[in-house]
């Protein structure tokens, strides 16, 4: 009967609360049912649905390694009332959880291909099992690239992780904040700007952004004035869900739903939607 | 049109009867004292005939001829309908531990079926839409799916249609007996019976003494084809041609332009029009808890609604009303079309006769027609 029913979530167990910027907590998760836990897997850029009983369910990306069996993580910016209830949280409660929902990166197709990653604040968030993945098989992808961006320097998410790729030689990493301040030796500016002032190269390689739609809106401008390909630029959207299989409606765009359609879309495909998606 | 039984209206009543014992009916009743008609359960419609023969004000009739003011699409996709329970179970013993138990709804105790008695055509349209949103796709939607799998139409043809009926327009027709399990027509004191689906014969083989045995098919076919022909000169069409074919470039092509401003001028996006509709399928999901105990329910919504795309962090995808007008006669005559490859209007008109500022979509698609065709003038 469980299977049957798509609106019927797993339950799953907080197992730990990362505080990753003043508005942005990173919840770890474990799905409670043996089975269902050992069966579970995903796509990098798939997305789950996250309930917090009484409070109502809304749509994150699955945000850790594809590859990490231990738990599942996914990072929530404080914004409305779910939002709210999963950041009172404490490690042990319990949450309700459907995923995977929607379609993911195409790595396969990526592969021999240089990447750059332009990840704005939480944007950064479906970037990062994708990124993840591309450092645990380097040997298929030429040159990475990170460019993240952030407000202040305390509104980076993920900031271990940032550090530790800066270090790694598999990825060459770009951090800016929007306006100077002291103590902060990096770049300084907004993201396209910056984007545009590094003038990658559009020769065999592949952009994929994501940050609040201002920010993607601009970005894309900026990757088209670079020479990039309307299908070598991808990016995912985000757009008010329910249901998450294709039956509510809400998060239409013409004629694709983001929830079984996206959320991931090149460029391309997203211009042959006569609904602007901006 | 081939006649294949004949029922007498006084043998239809005791057909009903029959098929109740065994089924869940629900037919079209009117309530004559307020003049509201709708979809009623046939077990409940004898509870009013009842009542009502106590207070003789208060009458109610069996009244397939005219259209119910909502479609009967709520039997299988209720306006409100509970997904399932959730209950937090506190440990006495150790306070901090709080078990979480989900439950499904408990599906309803009937082993019959749902039949659905003198729905027009273009309502058994409307559900056939319904049945490609839900029951299509990787993940399908079990609440309808139950209820709908166990279920026939019976569609009864409309004589009559209204001034602001349009199916021929949209490409159904008041005989259109396409997703009708068994199709019918009413003639003199009867009605023909002219489809009869395989999952349906039952409910004729099983009741064989009602149908009439020495009926002359020939005359009644005849007179059917008369009915016919009064009833599609009772259409109302404001103009002839949807270019179906072509409806959903001519939409495309629309999107960018300013005409969507001028043709939403008059709403005030009150979402009755969604409300009515047989084929509007959006819904909310939202959570009611008191204590330590609640549900999660979903309820019908409406595009026309500001806050149906409105996000959390403030961005609203569709923050005029003409976007979202916009959306709602692109969802029905071209989203759709590439979707489930439909048009998702059925032509019933209840949208034009709700609307409390006299929106027409008629209207409208028209004139998105008549732009394009200025433009290329």
């Amino acid at each position: 009967m469980k299977d049957e029913n798509s609106y019927l979530p797993e339950i799953a167990t907080v197992k730990k609360i990362i505080k990753e910027t003043p508005a942005i907590v990173s919840l770890q998760l474990v799905i409670d049912d043996e089975e269902k836990r050992n069966d579970f897997s995903f796509e990098p850029g798939q997305v789950g649905q996250l309930s917090v009983f009484g409070f109502g369910e809304s749509t994150f990306v699955i945000n850790s390694s594809p590859s990490n069996k231990d738990h599942l993580q996914f990072s929530i910016m404080k914004a409305g009332v779910n939002t709210t209830a999963l950041h009172n949280l404490t490690e042990g409660e319990k949450v309700g959880l459907r995923a995977p929902l929607g379609n993911w990166f195409p790595y396969q197709k990526m592969e021999g291909k240089n990447i750059i990653f332009i990840g704005g604040g939480i944007g950064l968030a479906p970037l990062r099992p994708l990124i993840m993945y591309m450092l645990e098989n380097k040997d298929k992808y030429k040159d990475l690239t990170l460019l993240a961006a952030a407000k202040t320097p305390d509104d980076f998410c993920f900031a271990t992780d940032i550090e530790t790729w800066e270090k790694s030689k598999d990825m060459k990493v770009i951090m800016t904040i929007d306006t100077a301040c002291d103590m902060w030796g990096k770049e300084v500016g907004l993201c396209p700007n910056v984007l545009e002032s590094m003038k990658p190269s559009p020769e065999n390689t592949i952009a994929i952004t994501c940050g609040p739609p201002i920010m993607i809106k601009y970005t894309l401008e900026v990757l088209l004035k670079l020479g990039f390909a309307e299908d070598m630029i991808y990016t995912t959207l985000e757009r008010r869900m329910k249901c998450g299989i294709g039956k509510c409606g809400r998060c239409n765009i013409g004629d694709k739903f983001v929830c079984v359609d996206g959320p991931v879309f090149s460029l391309k495909e997203l211009n042959q939607i006569p609904e602007p998606f901006m | 049109m081939r006649v294949i039984e004949y029922i007498s209206k006084e043998n239809t009543k005791n057909w009903l009867e029959k098929l109740d014992a065994k089924n869940d009916v629900f037919l079209p009743v009117q309530d004559l004292q307020e003049a509201r008609i709708g979809f009623l359960d046939y077990k409940e419609f004898k509870k009013l005939v009842q009542q009502s023969k106590e207070s003789p004000e208060k009458r109610y009739v069996i009244n397939h001829r005219e259209k119910t003011a909502l479609s009967p699409k709520y039997i299988f996709f209720p306006e409100t309908e509970k997904l399932f329970d959730f209950e937090y179970l506190k440990d006495i013993e150790n306070p901090e531990k709080v078990e979480l138990r989900l439950g499904a709804a408990e599906k309803t105790e009937s082993s019959g079926r749902i039949i659905l008695f003198g729905l027009k055509p273009c309502d058994a349209e409307g559900i056939s839409r319904l049945d490609r949103v839900f029951g299509e796709g990787d993940k399908k939607d079990n609440y309808y799916m139950e209820k709908r799998k166990n279920s026939l139409l019976i569609s009864i043809g409309c004589n009559t249609p209204f001034p602001d009926c349009f199916c021929t327009l949209v490409g159904g027709s008041p005989f259109n007996f396409e997703n009708a399990d068994i199709g019918m027509v009413e003639v003199n004191d009867g009605y023909a019976i002219v489809k009869i689906s395989d999952d349906a014969k039952d409910l004729i083989s099983e009741n064989r003494e009602y149908f009439d045995k020495d009926i002359d098919k020939t005359a009644i076919e005849e007179e059917i084809e008369k009915i016919i022909k009064s009833s599609a000169e009772k259409i109302g069409h404001t103009w002839e041609d949807l270019p179906r074919e072509e409806i959903s470039k001519i939409m495309d092509e629309s999107i960018g332009s300013g005409i969507w401003d001028q043709i939403t001028k008059k709403c005030i996006s009150c979402g009755a029009c969604t409300y009515v509709c047989p084929t509007c399928y959006c819904f909310n999901i939202r959570d009611e808890q008191k204590g330590l105990q609640g549900q999660r329910y979903r309820s019908w919504d409406y595009c026309m609604n500001s806050y149906y795309t409105l996000e959390a962090s403030g961005h609203n995808p569709r923050p005029d009303k003409s976007l979202r007008y916009r959306n709602k006669v692109n969802c029905k005559y071209n989203y759709n079309i590439k979707r489930h490859g439909h048009i998702y209007c059925v032509g019933c008109g209840r949208c034009i006769e709700v609307c409390p500022v006299s929106m027409d979509i008629r209207e409208a698609v028209k004139t998105v027609i008549d732009n394009r065709q200025q433009a290329s003038d």
